[in-house]
């Protein structure tokens, strides 16, 4: 059994506690009723979606700076489990607007940049996909996938920047002590289970481009280049 | 205060799960599973 397993299982355990707790014990939310327990479920699918395109960010850097098929492996399969994350986010917060809000959609700046963001990485995979020459898909996803991240901060700061009708962020401070137990439990729940899925893709991922791709072809790794005249 | 809604909570959680679960099984039982 990998890490990833144990990841996977670890965070599915810790996601059926959390929503359990949320759903059948923590107290209705003031204004909303009971329908404000979709919090436990959407608010840490948004944590955690941000939190794996940073990853896919760092990942990226990574591809760039080292050229390894490892790095690659792990952008496609963390910008992958981002999009799995935020189109749930996306289905979740409109199921909740509904009821709250009267509408299943408004272009709100959260909403928009969300959705924009989603877009983004999906376009990524659609084209990392149509590339079949190794090197120039690991350049070209790698900095696709550094440019796409300009928006995670826009997405995490829009609800500051534009006061407009999604609330301010919910964290463990911003809600009552009833609702911090769940909420955290389902958002540690949820990153350990994206840890795992990203663990388990990145290895598939890695596999399948050790069988496809000669290493001799890939770029050099920009830390091997010297500087002219450096290297006497 | 709203009232009700557990409609819109069970949709949220179920959908939610059920993609975590499929995705998963694509994850952990993909083709390439094999070379695991």
């Amino acid at each position: 059994m990998k890490w990833f397993h144990i990841s996977a299982v670890m965070g599915v355990s810790l996601l059926c506690i959390g929503h359990g707790l949320g759903l059948f014990v923590a107290p209705p939310e003031a204004m909303m009723g009971d329908v404000g327990r979709i919090l436990y479920v959407h608010v840490p699918t948004a944590w955690v979606a941000l939190v794996v395109y940073l990853i896919s960010f760092g990942a990226a850097v990574g591809s760039l700076w080292f050229g390894r098929l490892t790095w690659d492996a792990t952008v496609r399969a963390s910008v992958e489990v981002g999009v799995v994350l935020t189109a749930l986010l996306v289905f979740q917060g409109s199921v909740w607007a509904r009821p709250t809000w009267g509408v299943w959609w408004a272009w709100d700046p959260r909403l928009t940049t969300t959705a924009i963001m989603m877009i983004t990485y999906v376009a990524i995979l659609i084209m990392r996909n149509a590339i079949q020459d190794s090197p120039r898909r690991l350049v070209i996803t790698a900095v696709a996938t550094i440019v796409a991240f300009v928006d995670v901060p826009i997405v995490y700061f829009s609800v500051k920047w534009w006061k407009s009708l999604h609330q301010d962020h919910s964290s463990p401070d911003t809600v009552s002590d009833p609702m911090i137990l769940p909420l955290r439990l389902a958002a540690i729940g949820m990153l350990l289970l994206a840890l795992g899925l990203i663990g388990a893709r990145r290895k598939t991922e890695l596999d399948r481009l050790n069988q496809e791709v000669d290493p001799a072809s890939l770029p050099e790794p920009i830390e091997a280049l010297s500087v002219p005249g450096e290297s006497e | 205060m709203i009232e009700g809604g557990w409609g819109y909570i069970w949709a949220a959680y179920g959908v939610t799960w059920m993609v975590l679960i499929l995705y998963g099984i694509y994850v952990f039982k993909s083709p390439n599973s094999h070379l695991q």
